[in-house]
């Protein structure tokens, strides 16, 4: 429960005379800012009426650790650092009455979660603590880690860890999260670790790591004295806020959203003021030599003006010093920014990609039961011609309808692909034909392929999809003609290029003379239906799906772009050693038919009973459940199974991977075919099961059987 | 009237603790410092209790603020490294003092001494005397340990019963500091070692010598026959493991025995390591405390330490946390580690087999590339190539500090 208490007027009173002086000398933003204090004041008053308990006397208790120079106690045991400069400035400014308990860190969380704290500080954001706590959303800091590079290694993503020597210290906040990095991504890199911080510049710079994470501070002075390059991409950002319980009113949360807000957007307010003070790169210590020798000069100038010389050369080094803090605040900001920027499209993009993958999956089983449903429609033999076409035009539609969705999978990164190892120049020329068609004859076009091009490991299908909807845009930009060039060439990792990359690449180019994309619009073409083009002319899928896919292959994607002078779109792939495979044939068999039991587990009802149908209709003998329990009491009941079909998202305690696994536990080594609307990434976890197949739905009844064939045949 | 008031002249020193989530640990360092401002009119200290999971962050970066506190907490491996980065200054106290202490609970470095510890863990094989008398299984003692073979046997046996999930658990579960601490002794027991200790200058022909490579194949023999559970594969709590019976035998520390008795009373023992060759070795660590190389009061603050490492407090710490005092009189004091005591026989495992981890500012490396190695060759990759590479790896870090020579 919130521990209100009434404000405190003479805190609040000491506080505001406090920030009064502080801005003395800036006076034309005086009245600007005293109007704000009294909006914040009357924001206060007016949350601290609606808020229950408004007449309890009791002080707000705000937990209280030590992390200097964050949080700490002085020598005299007063609170401070910057968090503490900070509270005393919002919850006074609210009009609040507050003290601090004393708390081990884990501690400090429990009694949040307890209720027995109102206001913890200094609480890094993550999805789990997101689930215990309640976030004031305005982050007041935001840290992260510094990649350092030679000048050779270019490190646009984290896939660009793959392969990389990294130089870490060792037992440092930075391994940890470098490890976990690592693993949650996949990659493969080599750590290289050190005994000391500096350790981890010199690896660099004796060709023993490629690269080195490290904190920021340290990293942006070694960059500058060691001509080493600092990438774009910050490392592990992490933005630090207040928290409170989940049952704290949500009047109390905006008012804090608000005063955190108004704090930062305020020039010379009490956060700026500590962040200065506490928090940026400028507290660079003075050696202990330093001050001792200052000391001592100041004495000897009482005595003797001669060592005026000495006084001046102080004042150099100050000067310089001071030159030096600028430069490191200056290249502070810049990373704060780029820090920012990198954390909001990724959440961005992460928040639509989870927006995206629910919507499909219900979209999907919808799906599943049209088509289900129409594909029996179509095998009734009494059908006119007149129904079997209405019939084929519906079955088209939703067929459309489950390409977006795949292709909103693509964007999500979810979607299923079944990457081999193929020659880009050998799909492309299986095409070549086909793309040419989509180009009216006002648009010439040419093709060209490295000779030597290396294989990649790709989906097939998807990577002519993406060709084919870049080609699609590039023919709608050039309305009144011009031309389209597709190339494909090796990019080696030692070539000729300035900034080469380190491993071998493929890059796929296609480039037109047409309109091109404003500036405004290059960094949003990117997001789904977004579009540029008229409406009705595009669903704004097209390069969502291409940036989902080249992604999700490991790969890079790239857009350059001069308005009314046309747009070249770069895939680049990495190289595979594996060896070229032989092109897959048809997903279908002739042989569909089956008489084998099927136990069909699936919570909607309407897509249980048109996968039923579908089976039956081919010969199987069905079995249905409605959830993973009761499939297993069928399990113990009936005398065995052929093969498993199962949905995977379905109510109960049994669900997803532990469902899957508990499955194969139960059922032994029967073949299992999921189907999910999720797509692949839901089966992260199941990579290890045999006999174990993912199929995205919805599907169609003859690929299904197939698939089903195949797998009882295997 | 006034009263003395020895508080008002007293100089206050900082004190960073690696805050510990154990309240009874942490109860005992404050009954310290308090009775250490009470007892003497000059020095006041001032605890702080970092978070144990920022702690070495921290320290890093005060050391690079120059706002390091006057008393610092370090783990006892990485003394060396924190000496040579000049963290830490050598303490103004009589060497005398720490000559009855364990080796292992004082933190040295080239020739200094930079900390002590309040207490040592160590660590045996805990088992039950009716699980190895059902196999037919000699009773080892630490004058007569197991020998390869004989621990080879007992393994295959118990394996072969069915009765348990393993015949052993090692802790592989987690990652980190327990591979050296615990393992590398097997390494050590068979003739090889991290680096070699005459020069510190290379771990060549010790780390993938003809020794080293007869660990690395004995190793990897334990997960591929799934005589152990394999790296990373989730455990419940290990003890409770040992106590339910899904292992016959645990590799761990003393802390844990005190449970595993409640549970089992008289019937378990803990028995010394076995002896592959080169006699039978066990990890040594503790915290300590030492002074920061920044503090302008290193009297006031080896002081403390001195208050701080007298035998009552290491008998407190042993009969309160289960750890081993690291003095004869603190063991003789002590409920669990005296004469009579249930845990006594870990005092002569401690004096007799314990070996310090590399005294090494490049132990931190080290600890990391053995790690690795050892997770890589129980995944099954190839022993030599594995031990080649480990031994690669140390020996650029050594390179690229020049030696790690102290200026």
């Amino acid at each position: 429960m919130l521990g209100l208490g009434i404000p405190s007027p003479a805190k609040t009173c000491g506080n505001v005379q406090n920030g009064l002086g502080l801005r003395r000398q800036r006076a034309h933003l005086v009245i600007k800012e005293y109007l704000y204090r009294l909006c914040g004041a009357l924001v206060g008053l007016a949350v601290l009426a609606a808020l229950p308990g408004q007449g309890n006397a009791d002080p707000l208790r705000v937990g209280f650790y030590e992390n200097p120079p964050k949080i700490f106690r002085d020598e005299k045991g007063q609170p401070t650092g910057f968090w503490p400069e900070v509270t005393e400035a919002i919850l006074t400014g609210l009009g609040y009455d507050f003290e601090y308990i004393d708390c081990e860190w884990e501690t400090c969380l429990e009694m949040v979660r307890q209720g027995q704290l109102d206001l913890m500080p200094d609480v890094a954001f993550s999805e789990e603590r997101a689930q215990q706590f309640q976030f004031i959303n305005e982050a007041l800091i935001y840290s992260w880690s510094t990649i350092v590079t030679s000048e050779k290694v270019e490190i646009a993503s984290l896939q660009d860890f793959e392969g990389k020597r990294i130089a870490v210290l060792a037992n440092s906040i930075q391994e940890r999260d470098l490890s976990r990095v690592l693993r949650e991504e996949g990659l493969k890199s080599k750590l290289i670790w050190t005994s000391s911080v500096q350790g981890a510049i010199d690896a660099i710079l004796v060709g023993d790591a490629d690269m080195a994470i490290t904190n920021t501070f340290f990293a942006v002075k070694m960059a500058e004295q060691n001509s080493l390059r600092i990438p774009e991409l910050p490392f592990q950002v992490n933005s630090y806020h207040y928290i409170v319980p989940t049952d704290a009113p949500h009047s109390f949360v905006q008012a804090m959203n608000l005063a955190s807000y108004r704090q930062q957007m305020t020039f010379g307010s009490e956060f700026h003021s500590a962040e200065y003070e506490w928090i940026s790169f400028h507290k660079a210590p003075l050696p202990g030599w330093l001050t001792t020798a200052a000391l001592i000069t100041a004495s000897v100038l009482l005595l003797s003006g001669a060592l005026i010389f000495i006084l001046r050369r102080v004042v150099q080094a100050r000067t310089s010093d001071l030159a030096t803090t600028v430069e490191a605040l200056s290249a502070e900001m810049d990373l704060r920014k780029k820090a920012e920027k990198f954390a909001l499209e990724t959440q961005k993009f992460d928040a639509i990609g989870r927006l995206v993958g629910g919507v499909a999956h219900d979209f999907n089983n919808l799906l599943s039961v049209i088509m289900g449903n129409l594909e029996l429609l179509k095998d009734q033999k009494e059908l006119d011609a007149t129904s079997q076409k209405f019939t084929d035009q519906a079955l088209l539609a939703t067929k459309r309808g489950a390409k977006l969705t795949y292709d909103l999978l693509s964007f999500g990164r979810r979607a299923q692909l079944v990457p081999q190892v193929l020659r880009i120049d050998l799909v492309l020329g299986g095409i070549e034909e086909m793309l040419r068609r989509t180009l009216p004859e006002n648009i010439s076009v040419a093709f060209s392929y490295d000779p030597d091009l290396k294989a990649v490991l790709l989906d097939q299908g998807q990577l002519e999809n993406a060709i084919l909807n870049l080609v699609l845009n590039a023919r709608d930009a050039m309305p009144g003609g011009g031309r389209l060039t597709l190339s494909v060439s090796n990019l080696s990792s030692d070539g000729t290029e300035g900034r080469e990359p380190l491993v071998d690449q493929v890059v796929v180019s296609v480039t037109d003379t047409g309109i091109g994309i404003k500036e405004e619009a290059l960094n949003k073409v990117f997001e789904p239906f977004f579009t540029t083009k008229e409406i009705d002319k595009g669903s704004g899928m097209g390069l969502a799906m291409v940036h989902g896919f080249v992604t999700q292959s490991g790969g890079q994607i790239r857009i350059h772009s001069i308005w009314e002078q046309g747009t070249t779109v770069e895939l680049r792939f990495p190289v595979t050693s594996e060896e070229l495979e032989t092109v897959a044939g048809s997903d279908t068999s002739t042989e569909l038919l089956g008489d084998e039991k099927i136990l069909l587990v699936e919570d909607d009802e309407d897509v249980r009973h048109a996968l039923s149908k579908r089976l039956s209709a081919s010969g199987f003998n069905v079995t249905e459940a409605s959830n993973g329990a009761a499939a297993l009491e069928l399990a113990t009941s009936s005398t065995g199974f052929d093969l498993l079909v199962t949905d995977l998202t379905m109510p109960g305690s049994i669900q997803g991977v532990d469902w899957v696994r508990q499955a194969r536990d139960t059922f032994g080594e029967v073949p299992i075919v999921v189907l999910t609307g999720y797509g692949s990434d839901a089966l992260d976890g199941l990579s290890d099961l045999s006999r174990c197949l993912l199929l995205n739905k919805p599907i169609s009844g003859p690929v299904l059987i197939s698939k089903i064939r195949h797998l009882l045949e295997d | 009237m006034f009263f003395a008031r020895p508080a008002a002249a007293q100089t206050e020193l900082s004190m960073w603790y690696h805050g510990s989530q154990n309240e009874l640990e942490r109860g005992i360092i404050l009954e310290i410092v308090d009775d250490f401002n009470a007892s003497q009119p000059d020095w006041k200290v001032i605890l702080k209790s970092i978070p144990e999971g920022s702690y070495n962050d921290a320290v890093v970066q005060a050391a690079w603020t120059g706002n390091l506190p006057d008393i610092i907490d370090v783990d006892a491996p990485v003394v060396a490294n924190w000496a040579w980065q000049g963290y830490l200054q050598p303490l103004a106290i009589d060497a005398s003092l720490v000559d009855p202490f364990l080796p292992s609970t004082v933190g040295r470095w080239n020739g200094e001494i930079y900390s002590v510890g309040l207490w040592e863990a160590a660590l045996a094989i805990l088992t039950r005397k009716s699980t190895l008398a059902k196999y037919d299984i000699r009773l080892p003692s630490l004058a007569e340990p197991w020998t390869a073979t004989e621990f080879e046997a007992a393994l295959v046996k118990i394996k072969a019963s069915g009765e348990f999930d393993y015949p052993l658990d090692l802790g592989v579960s987690g990652e980190g500091e327990w591979f050296p601490y615990a393992l590398s002794p097997f390494l050590q027991s068979y003739g090889g070692d991290l680096v070699d200790r005459s020069t510190y200058m290379t771990a060549q022909g010790v780390l993938n010598g003809e020794a080293a490579l007869r660990f690395g194949a004995w190793w990897q023999s334990l997960f591929t026959r799934a005589l152990v559970p394999a790296v990373g594969l989730a455990q419940k709590d290990r003890t409770e493991g040992l106590i339910d019976g899904t292992y016959a035998m645990a590799w761990n520390g003393n802390w844990t025995v005190l449970d595993v008795i409640e549970a089992h009373g008289e019937d378990v023992v803990y028995l010394p390591a076995p002896d592959f060759g080169k006699g039978s070795v066990i990890g040594a660590g503790s915290w300590q405390f030492g002074v920061s190389a920044t503090s302008e009061h290193v009297t006031g603050a080896s002081a403390f330490v001195e208050f701080a490492i007298q035998d009552r407090y290491l008998s407190s710490i042993a009969d309160t946390l289960g750890l081993i005092p690291p003095t004869p009189a603190a063991a003789k004091a002590s409920k669990n580690y005296g004469p009579d005591g249930r845990l006594s026989g870990f005092v002569d495992l401690s004096r007799q087999q314990a070996m310090l981890r590399p005294v090494s500012p490049s132990y931190v490396v080290i600890a990391k590339v053995f790690e690795r190695a050892l997770v890589e060759i129980a995944g099954g990759a190839d022993v030599q190539e594995m031990l080649n590479e480990a031994v690669n790896d140390i020996n650029r870090d050594i390179l690229r500090n020049a030696g790690y020579k102290p200026e």
